[in-house]
Parts: structure tokens; C-alpha cells; sequence
């Protein structure tokens, strides 16, 4: 080897092993992750991703209802029952005219009237 | 002790003795509320507010008077007869009582006819309306609220 290929090959060791030594430095390395990250981010996996993962997930709940939806368990509301009748009119007899009983639901709770006709009309 | 505290206690013992008697088994306290329902003016003049409402829901008189309101305690096989305008009397008997219910008689009577007889089972706190026999302004209403 030549005196000027000798020197080359020497200075361009050097060379290396001071780069290396550079980029062993730890502040180094964490600007040069920063960098990548920051410029060239990893992708993310296919499944994650918004396009193909919201679909499952919408898939998962139809075959969760589908599985555990059954409609004889879905609890019906009886709906609104009116109170039982708290009067029963046993008998109801009159000498001067025809009687007449009838109920009223005042505050979803029957009330008897027991009327009695003497000519004129109950209002 | 002299005779006057004596007689004092005496009553007071009568009194704490006697109460219970009064509400025991066989009794029913019973509320009477008379009313003239009218066409005549209009407004409500009653003493229980909660009548009022439900006046209006169950009749269409313009004008409602309570004249008297009765608290009684009806027992068991006893009569009990009230005075009502213009010479109506009615008369209240408890016939028995079934669990939680009371069988009561109720009649009111005027000018020597039987205006209405009826016997109700009541389950108590229950609330009957009965009405019909005419009075100069309109008619008698009567509010029978039985185990109150």
C-alpha cells in the first residue's frame, strides 16, 4: 500500500471511530429516536386501525344482542291498574224514585255515588 | 287530699280507661260531611279543601255548601241517627266488619219516605257519595268516608 492510501485508510478509522463514539453518546441516540419517530412514526397495525376496527366492533355488539337478546325476557310494564273499588254497594233500595250507582275515577281511584232520582237529573 | 282533686282523678282514670274501649274492635270512626249542591250562585264553601276537587270532577253543580260535617264512631250492630236539612235524618249502622272491610247501612229518610236505604261494603279508608234527596236551594249530597 501506498504511503497516501495508508494515511487515507488511517484517517478515515479515525474518522469512524469518532462517529461511533458520537452516536454512542445517550443524548445522541435519544435525539436520533426522536427523529425517527418523529419523522418516520411506525404504522399502525391494519387491525387497529379506525376503518377496520370500528366495523368489528359494530359486528361484535349485533352478534352480542343476537346471541343474548331474547324478546320473551324483555320485562312489559303491566301499565297503569286502577286501584280496587274501595266501595261495593251491597243493596240499594228507595221509596220515592229509581237509584242509580256509578263510579267516577277520581285520581285513578274509583268513587261510588249512590243517587237517588226525585225528579230531577243528578249533575 | 280533698274532694274536688279526687274527682278530678277519678275522671282522668275514667277517661285513659275508656278510650281504648272506644276505638277497639267492632268500631268504625266514620266522617259525614253534608252538602247542598246548587244551581243557585256559584263557589265552594266547605271546610275540606280535598272535597272540592273532587266535587268537580264527580258532579257539575255551580255551587257546593257544606252545612254540618260529623265525626262518628260507629259500632257494631248500634244505630247512629244524624239530623239533616229540612227534616232528613239519616241513619248510619255498622253491620260488621269483614277484615278490611265495613259492612255499614245507611238510610236517610224525610217527611215519612224512605228517600234511599243501602248497605256498602266499605273497604276502609273509603270515601262514598250519596245524594239525591231534594232541598229548597238544590240537593243533599252526603259524604260517607268510613275508617278514618
Amino acid at each position: 500500500m501506498k504511503e497516501p492510501e495508508r494515511e487515507e485508510t488511517k484517517l478515515r478509522e479515525v474518522y469512524q471511530n469518532y462517529l461511533r463514539r458520537e452516536l454512542r453518546q445517550p443524548e445522541i441516540r435519544l435525539a436520533k429516536k426522536e427523529f425517527l419517530n418523529t419523522y418516520f412514526p411506525k404504522e399502525t397495525p391494519v387491525w387497529l386501525r379506525p376503518q377496520v376496527l370500528a366495523p368489528t366492533l359494530a359486528l361484535l355488539v349485533i352478534l352480542l344482542i343476537i346471541t343474548y337478546y331474547h324478546p320473551s325476557e324483555i320485562p312489559v310494564s303491566p301499565g297503569p291498574e286502577l286501584a280496587p273499588a274501595r266501595v261495593e254497594v251491597r243493596r240499594v233500595g228507595s221509596g220515592v224514585g229509581p237509584t242509580l250507582v256509578y263510579q267516577k275515577v277520581y285520581q285513578d281511584v274509583p268513587v261510588t255515588i249512590v243517587w237517588v232520582f226525585t225528579g230531577g237529573n243528578p249533575q | 287530699m280533698n274532694s274536688k282533686w279526687k274527682h278530678l282523678l277519678a275522671g282522668l282514670l275514667f277517661f285513659l280507661l275508656s278510650t281504648p274501649f272506644a276505638f277497639s274492635e267492632g268500631a268504625t270512626r266514620t266522617l259525614v260531611t253534608v252538602i247542598v249542591a246548587s244551581n243557585q250562585g256559584s263557589g265552594f264553601d266547605l271546610d275540606n279543601d280535598a272535597y272540592r276537587d273532587e266535587l268537580i270532577k264527580l258532579f257539575s253543580y255551580p255551587s257546593y255548601r257544606q252545612i254540618k260535617a260529623y265525626a262518628l264512631n260507629l259500632e257494631k250492630g248500634k244505630e247512629t241517627t244524624l239530623q239533616l236539612p229540612e227534616g232528613y235524618v239519616l241513619t248510619l249502622t255498622l253491620i260488621r266488619e269483614e277484615g278490611e272491610k265495613a259492612l255499614v247501612q245507611a238510610s236517610i229518610r224525610g217527611n215519612g219516605k224512605e228517600y234511599l236505604n243501602t248497605v256498602l261494603s266499605i273497604l276502609k279508608p273509603g270515601t262514598v257519595f250519596l245524594g239525591g234527596p231534594p232541598v229548597q236551594e238544590g240537593v243533599l249530597i252526603l259524604a260517607l268516608e268510613a275508617g278514618y
